[in-house]
């Protein structure tokens, strides 16, 4: 690559444009309206997962999750995005990692784990095989999962009180039908939050027919799709037409 | 230099890159190398608060075993912060996520590991 072009194309990358977009097809099914399973949903329920934690003192420990939606989890901060945020920065600037050294706090199966997690309210959220998994932060207990009828899952994202995954019933490079999957993000289940009128006439005209049908947006972000994964869109509070983000 | 999908990293005005062999920092208006690390292939880095975390396979060069790591590295400099083995010792699948001190890693078995500080 040439210096010149070299230097435009790392600033164009640091300014944040380093967003792929597209639309992820969605399939023909008729959304639910009523948070029915027509979604290609089967909740398998929560509190069937385990996790091994390995304490400060190195001995590792069997917990079951408590499996309720109103447990108490610890605030974690977040990464909502495989790419950490709508530009995919991969930079948290407002949180931090394990600096000088590092322990294992905890591991927990997610069979056929195939991306990166996504971190938001206490849970961590990673798909593989179809199953979309809700785990707890602090301890790794599986809080929930949901298998879809897709034989995989692409990359979560969480927007506000959803995470949103995309399914397919195909090879992923071979054109699948893909379906969007909605959840909230505490129990796993189609939020009951619709996109109101006003939030989907602003919305960009790419969106608007998936808005309806994957409804993950309120008043403080939606969910674009792109291609094969997720991304996040947010809205400032209150203001959706005039503060969207471009994509 | 080939770049892996969703593989690189952009932090303040550096541009953390997977290139051959090599975890490279970029400065994004110049283009030039600020620091370079061996790592034995691409590594998908991820950055928080000066700290970049990333795979590091380190190959045995006697036996061809590769053993993967979890490495941090400084933002700043390239300097080797820490790497961690996981147990099995099987690649990394995708970018780790940081949350609130932790790392969460997810690996070519299917078990997600939460590593974080020792203190």
């Amino acid at each position: 690559m040439s210096g010149p072009s070299r230097r435009r194309v790392l600033r164009s990358l640091a300014g944040g444009s380093v967003v792929g977009l597209a639309g992820c097809t969605s399939g023909r099914e008729p959304a639910s309206e009523d948070g029915g399973r027509s979604d290609g949903l089967a909740e398998t329920g929560a509190g069937d997962g385990t996790a091994t934690a390995a304490g400060s003192g190195g001995s590792p420990s069997t917990a079951t999750s408590g499996g309720s939606a109103d447990v108490a989890l610890p605030d974690v901060g977040g990464w909502p995005d495989p790419g950490h945020d709508v530009r995919r920065t991969s930079h948290a600037p407002d949180t931090a990692g394990p600096a000088s050294g590092v322990t294992e706090q905890w591991s927990a199966s997610a069979p056929q784990l195939t991306s990166t997690p996504v971190v938001a309210d206490g849970r961590v959220f990673v798909t593989g095989g179809g199953t979309v998994s809700a785990l707890s932060a602090a301890d790794g207990s599986r809080l929930w999962h949901v298998e879809t009828d897709g034989q995989f899952v692409a990359p979560a994202a969480v927007a506000g009180d959803t995470v949103v995954a995309c399914s397919g019933a195909g090879a992923p490079r071979a054109r699948p039908r893909r379906r969007e999957h909605a959840l909230e993000i505490g129990r796993g289940v189609r939020p009951r939050v619709r996109p109101d009128r006003r939030d989907r006439r602003h919305a960009p005209r790419h969106l608007r027919r998936r808005s309806r049908r994957a409804g993950p947006r309120d008043r403080r972000g939606a969910v674009a799709l792109g291609r094969g994964q997720p991304l996040p869109y947010q809205i400032a509070a209150g203001r959706p037409g005039r503060d969207r983000v471009r994509l | 230099m080939s770049i892996g999908h969703l593989a690189l990293a952009v932090a303040d005005d550096t541009l953390f890159v997977p290139a051959d062999g090599s975890l490279v920092a970029l400065d994004a208006a110049s283009g030039e190398d600020r620091w370079r690390v061996e790592a034995s292939s691409p590594v998908a880095p991820v950055v928080a608060d000066g700290t970049v975390y990333g795979q590091a396979p380190v190959v045995d060069t006697d036996s061809g075993f590769v053993t993967h790591f979890v490495a941090a590295y400084s933002a700043a400099d390239g300097s080797k912060l820490w790497r961690h083995a996981i147990d099995d010792h099987r690649p990394v699948r995708a970018k780790p996520a940081v949350a609130d001190g932790r790392l969460f890693v997810g690996s070519q078995d299917g078990t997600v590991y939460a590593l974080s500080d020792e203190s």
